[in-house]
């Protein structure tokens, strides 16, 4: 077990695994460093049409590069981020957002947890308000039948203090 | 009466649910939506493969419903539909190639080797109208109608059975409102 660990851990620090995860430094160059930061916040929303559930910084699939190299030309020609996923949605479709716009086809997807959150809260104060109204009139029969226990207990005792 | 309805209406939700989702099993997911679908061409200027000096543009692209297929030497699937674009192409459908990010020289030897079902190929060597039009992978085949406007497109190999499940029914719908 343990030597099994430490083969994981080597392959884990050799050179292939290590540069991997390097792979997708593009070398561009930015003309501000707001422009920059832009730039690396864009790429993280924007999603690889042909390697899915990879955002296309992650992705080296050509077609990520591609995006990559739009996305640094719209960002230097002074696009704003809007501009930039609208140019893309506008090629790929909704799909490459990782942030869907909000419009008739993704309702569902931005107010349909909201929508079933308060669905939620509704019933369960409904069935809250409900059980609280059983338990207040058990709890005034509850008075009842405490004062008819005394009572009992009361001829009780009595009967036991004839007795001694 | 309201009660049941409080009660049962967790699992209306659960149930209306459970059906939306349940049919979304089973599609291809690396199938997108065509972003482009009823719109037109996007503009272009690119030389012919075959002449450099020759540009074609978006223009070249109408008159009648066309073909647009996006191969490569690169592609190992363009490979595979290429016989049946020779087949369709004898058959007198009208086919026009957009060669993408890919070398003149080997995609001319392959058009030689393998036969030439092309009107006339776009070359574009960058993928800049690949891009435009919203290509994630080739072959695609796209299906454009006199006035230039993309009309369907189809992502993998075009053969036999897609052409007549879902190219032969467009085709004839479009023939018929032109």
């Amino acid at each position: 077990m343990k030597k099994i660990s430490q083969l994981i851990v080597l392959i884990l620090m050799s050179p292939t695994f290590v540069s991997i995860s390097y792979a997708n430094v593009d070398l561009y160059e930015f003309s501000s460093s707001e422009y920059r930061i832009r730039y690396l916040s864009l790429i993280k929303e924007l999603r690889c049409p042909k390697c899915q559930n990879q955002d296309i910084a992650d992705s080296n699939s050509p077609i990520a590069s591609d995006m990559r190299s739009e996305v640094h030309r719209l960002v230097e020609q002074g696009s704003s981020n809007d501009d930039v996923v609208n140019f893309m949605v506008d090629r790929f479709g909704e799909f490459v957002s990782y942030k869907p716009r909000v419009q008739p086809s993704t309702y569902l997807l931005w107010y349909g947890p909201w929508a079933l959150i308060a669905f939620g809260v509704i019933i369960i104060s409904l069935i809250v308000r409900r059980r609280s109204a059983l338990i207040g009139t058990q709890e005034d029969s509850k008075e009842g039948t405490h004062e008819e226990v005394e009572k009992l207990l009361a001829n009780y005792s009595g009967t036991r203090d004839d007795k001694n | 009466m309201t009660n049941r309805w409080v009660y049962l209406s967790p699992l209306v939700i659960a149930l209306t649910l459970g059906i939306i989702l349940y049919t979304a099993i089973g599609k291809d997911p690396t199938k997108l939506e065509t972003a482009r679908l009823n719109d037109p061409i996007p503009a272009f200027k690119l030389p012919k493969l075959s002449d450099a000096n020759v540009f074609l543009t978006q223009e070249n692209l109408k008159g009648e419903l066309t073909l647009l297929n996006v191969w490569a030497t690169w592609c190992p699937s363009c490979k595979a539909e290429h016989g049946y674009l020779n087949e369709l192409s004898k058959k007198g459908v009208k086919i026009i190639g957009l060669n993408y990010k890919d070398e003149r020289d080997p995609a001319l030897a392959w058009l030689e080797k393998l036969g030439n079902p092309y009107e006339f190929v776009i070359y574009d060597k960058h993928g800049k109208l690949g891009f435009d039009l919203g290509v994630y992978g080739a072959p695609e085949t796209y299906l454009v109608d006199a006035k230039g406007v993309v009309r369907y497109r189809h992502v993998g190999v075009v053969n036999h059975q897609v052409w007549q499940s879902t190219f032969m029914p467009l085709i004839q719908q479009y023939n018929l409102t032109n």
